[in-house]
């Protein structure tokens, strides 16, 4: 049941695409220029052998010829034409990474390739117990490599936009890759001086599993093939529980004096701490309270490799909703929002996870395809579980911070004494 | 009552459309460049002029989607340089999306349908995309199978020798009860020509499947006039390596007596404007639907491997016009294709005309018979391949939709005879008996044969034996007067 994903780019001629036998469907990203335009899905038996360029045609007419022609007619496929490319400002790209040299390697194959007059890489090697990606990016020499022995990805973040030189920071991870006009489909956001964040658009590097098709079924990290600018009056009902719908972490940039001013990232959340998500959800809401504008922008790709089996995905499910009530659980504490999110915690349930629980359960039961209730249940249970992770997080960290203190005094005092 | 038919191309000025005297309503057809984009029906009430504000309002109201997909697949065939056809300022504010209906709706109203033509960057793109074919083109036969219809043959012949495609040999399958007339037209036009004595349609088009020298083989009907570029559209979707047939659409020659109407209203031949594909999953897909194959075309406008067809043991005997289920020949063929995972594509662009009956005697005689061949290859589908759901839509949906119209009828909310309703009802009861009588009959003969000659060589098609598909040789044996001239 493996699906095999492709772009084509109605800009350029066509060209004939050979399948195997190995897929059952085809997903085609179509782009005109850098700017994605929609999926053109089929299913191989209906397109045979080779898709020859006549075909192609006819189907990506079926499914998105009105975004076609509004692609053409709108030229959307330009650079903006007040975009000047000398004032593009410099960008700084941190890949945050533990343990993972092989796909890190990939992923920084494709940063070297990136279309971008200035940028940066940064690899931040997370708590390492090997030495394996200090290896890895000793093959490349543009990378700057760089240690951050707290366990924790917004640790990881924090470290990054310290160390980094540029105007602007472009945050993605290890396992995925990106696409050459990435930066640059980042980088015309910030032409405009209101702007402190843009996120981007990502799609699934491979669906080879039934795993990566169900996730992507559940939503994915794709939010949409327009272009949107969230601005401070612009907040959802649900905000800032709703900040999902601004992007994901895998594909976010912000300006390096937003974050010195809101002081980064929020240690106590994200992978690896207790409360196991969410730290780019915190980031969005916060620039956006902050009074910045943030743009999600589809014409800056990154292609993200899914979990690969089912028994990581429903722990990735498990983590994503503990690490969303965790976030929840910080809110709740929020003086300004009183006690406006637990309310909104009751909203989003009764919307979302009642409906979307309600639809699946049906869907199974009519043997339809569906998304697998297991996998919805492994998240609600996890946020049960996760609705404390938050206090429990930030006391360690707190603590932590006590600990480095006075580790460091005694290393001042030593220092003294000698 | 009287429908006057016309045909305006969005490319051109329109011209200005008169409805004629003695006629009740116009039915326009409009055609982008060669590529027909949809009809709409007008009824100019006092100066007898279609106006063209009604015109537009009636096509952007039922076809914009049709048009803006026609237009996006003809800007993508012109290939990038469409891209840069488009001037700067046409930026505009909206996006056209379907869930935005009426404003998009609006936006070709007012910007694409204009009355001195498709504006000129959408206008260079069809005429650049519809001047070039770059697919490739194989070596068809195209075979009419005939039956007492000299007359309307000769028109046949004449459309067909005006197509516009490069190497392709007519050939008609002569079935009739005095083959003097059609040999005569056929000897006067110089096409191929063969005699299948014994009655029957599936016997005709077994015939032509083995005596076309070509892989490809197209069906067309003796009452229909296909237009030049029929057999060009025909071959497109034959890039997909899966696919078995193509079907196109047929269209109404002429609308001029209640038969002809009533036909229309039965539902007609034409299987509407969008393309469309089945294959292998569409028969998988439901549980209490059978896959509707005969919403997949009609057998006046097919394209057909032969192969595939022989393979599978030709047409059944006992289906199709003249047979003991006059109707359903394809739509079996169809089935079959699909069960065995090919692709089966429906392409609006190849048009064909056809004439309807036209009297209410012939065209009664013509849905009883079309009842009963459907019934019956529902019988057969769930008799041979043990297709459950075509026995639900036999006793279950069929009857509700019968149920249905019968009431509607009753109501006057439709304006197809409440007694045609009941010549259905009887024949799909019918139809499904007569199969099995015929397939009995089939039965013993073979078994006499099997008795007298116990050596003999036999062919086993369906669950019972039936006729050897016939070859060549067999037909020469038959007819020795065949003759053969090909057409260059």
């Amino acid at each position: 049941m493996a699906a095999r994903v492709l772009q084509v780019d109605l800009s350029v001629p066509l060209a004939p695409i050979s399948t195997s036998e190995r897929y059952a469907a085809l997903w085609i990203l179509v782009r005109v220029g850098r700017r994605p335009i929609g999926w053109a899905r089929v299913r191989r038996a209906v397109v045979g052998k080779v898709v020859m360029p006549d075909m192609l045609q006819s189907i990506i007419a079926e499914q998105l010829g009105l975004a076609v022609i509004d692609a053409f007619r709108n030229r959307q496929y330009e650079l903006p034409a007040d975009g000047d490319a000398s004032k593009l400002p410099s960008m700084s790209v941190v890949v945050c990474t533990r343990e993972h040299p092989d796909v890190l390697d990939r992923q920084i194959q494709s940063l070297m390739r990136l279309d971008y007059p200035n940028y940066e890489v940064i690899v931040v090697d997370n708590a390492p117990r090997t030495n394996g990606t200090r290896r890895v990016c000793e093959k490349y020499p543009r990378v700057r490599y760089v240690v951050e022995p707290r366990k924790g990805l917004d640790y990881a973040r924090n470290t990054g936009w310290r160390v980094a030189r540029n105007e602007v920071i472009a945050y993605t991870d290890d396992d995925a890759c990106v696409d050459p006009g990435w930066l640059l489909g980042l980088g015309y956001n910030y032409l405009d001086p209101k702007v402190k964040a843009c996120t981007g658009t990502t799609y699934p590097l491979e669906l080879e599993t039934p795993a990566q098709e169900y996730f992507e079924r559940y939503g994915g990290m794709q939010r949409g093939f327009n272009r949107k600018v969230y601005r401070p009056g612009t907040w959802n009902a649900f905000y800032p529980l709703g900040s999902g719908r601004f992007g994901a972490g895998v594909n976010m940039s912000i300006r390096r004096e937003t974050l010195e001013k809101m002081g980064g990232f929020d240690d106590a959340l994200d992978v690896g701490s207790i409360a196991r998500g969410c730290g780019d959800l915190d980031i969005f809401a916060r620039v956006i309270k902050d009074g910045g504008h943030l743009v999600y922008d589809p014409c800056a790709i990154v292609w993200h490799q899914h979990r690969k089996t089912m028994s990581q995905l429903r722990r990735q499910m498990f983590d994503y909703g503990w690490g969303f009530c965790a976030y929840v659980g910080k809110y709740a504490y929020d003086l300004e929002l009183g006690n406006q999110s637990v309310k909104m915690l009751r909203r989003w349930s009764a919307v979302w996870g009642k409906k979307r629980l309600r639809k699946n359960a049906s869907e199974a039961l009519r043997l339809r395809p569906h998304f697998p209730v297991h996998l919805i249940l492994a998240e609600i249970w996890g946020g049960f579980l996760g609705l404390r992770a938050y206090k429990r997080s930030l006391r360690r960290v707190q603590s932590e911070a006590v600990r480095e203190r006075v580790i460091a005094q005694q290393d001042r005092e030593r220092a003294q004494a000698a | 009552m009287k429908i006057q038919l016309e045909q305006i191309d969005l490319l051109q000025p329109w011209p200005r459309l008169m409805l004629r005297e003695g006629y009740h309503a116009v039915r326009v057809l409009a055609y982008v460049g060669s590529a027909p984009l949809g009809e709409v029906m007008c009824r100019p009430a006092r100066k007898r002029v279609v106006s063209q504000r009604s015109l537009r309002k009636r096509l952007a109201r039922k076809h914009s989607l049709t048009l803006l997909r026609m237009l996006a697949r003809e800007g993508m065939r012109a290939g990038p340089a469409a891209l840069d056809s488009f001037p700067a300022e046409a930026k505009t504010s909206f996006l056209l999306t379907w869930s935005k209906w009426r404003q998009t709706t609006e936006w070709v109203e007012q910007t694409l349908l204009l009355a001195t033509g498709l504006p000129a960057p959408y206008r260079d793109w069809v005429t650049q995309s519809q001047s070039q074919a770059n697919y490739p083109m194989p070596p068809i036969t195209v075979i009419v199978c005939t039956r007492d219809r000299a007359e309307q043959l000769a028109g046949c012949i004449d459309a067909l020798k005006q197509l516009d495609y490069p190497e392709f040999e007519i050939m008609i399958v002569d079935n009739s009860s005095d083959p003097l007339p059609t040999r005569q037209v056929v000897e006067q036009a110089g096409v191929t020509y063969t005699r299948v004595p014994g009655k029957g349609l599936s016997r005709a088009r077994n015939a032509g499947l083995a005596l076309a020298g070509t892989r490809w083989v197209a069906f067309t009907d003796d009452d229909c006039l296909p237009e030049p570029n029929w057999l060009r559209e025909l071959v497109r979707p034959l890039q997909d390596t899966n696919c078995a047939s193509v079907t196109g659409l047929v269209l109404p020659a002429a609308l001029e007596n209640a038969a002809e109407i009533t036909f229309e209203v039965y539902g007609g031949l034409g299987r509407g404007y969008q393309d469309r594909t089945w294959d292998g999953w569409s028969i998988r897909k439901s549980r209490y639907r059978p896959v509707e194959t005969w919403r997949m075309g009609a057998g006046a406008n097919m394209l057909i491997d032969a192969r595939r067809v022989m393979e599978l043991g030709g047409y059944d005997l006992d289906l199709g016009a003249g047979a003991a289920a006059p109707c359903s020949e394809d739509t079996d063929v169809w089935y079959q294709l699909l069960r065995h995972g090919h692709t089966i594509r429906y392409t609006p662009r190849a048009v064909v005309n056809h004439h309807h009956r036209s009297s209410p005697e012939a065209l009664r005689r013509q849905i009883y018979a079309y009842s009963k061949g459907h019934a019956a290859y529902h019988w057969r589908c769930f008799w041979v391949h043990r297709d459950y759901r075509s026995m639900l839509h036999l006793l279950y949906h069929m009857p509700k939709w019968f149920r249905k119209n019968a009431k509607m009828g009753m109501a006057g909310q439709t304006k197809y005879p409440f007694s045609l309703v009941f010549l259905e009802v009887r024949g799909t009861i019918v139809g499904p008996v007569a199969y099995t009588v015929a397939k009995a009959k089939r039965l013993g003969r073979s078994i006499i044969e099997r008795l007298r000659h116990p050596a003999g060589n036999r062919t086993a098609m369906g669950p019972v034996a039936a006729d050897p598909v016939p070859t060549p040789a067999h037909y020469d044996a038959v007819d020795d007067r065949k003759q053969s001239v090909r057409v260059a």
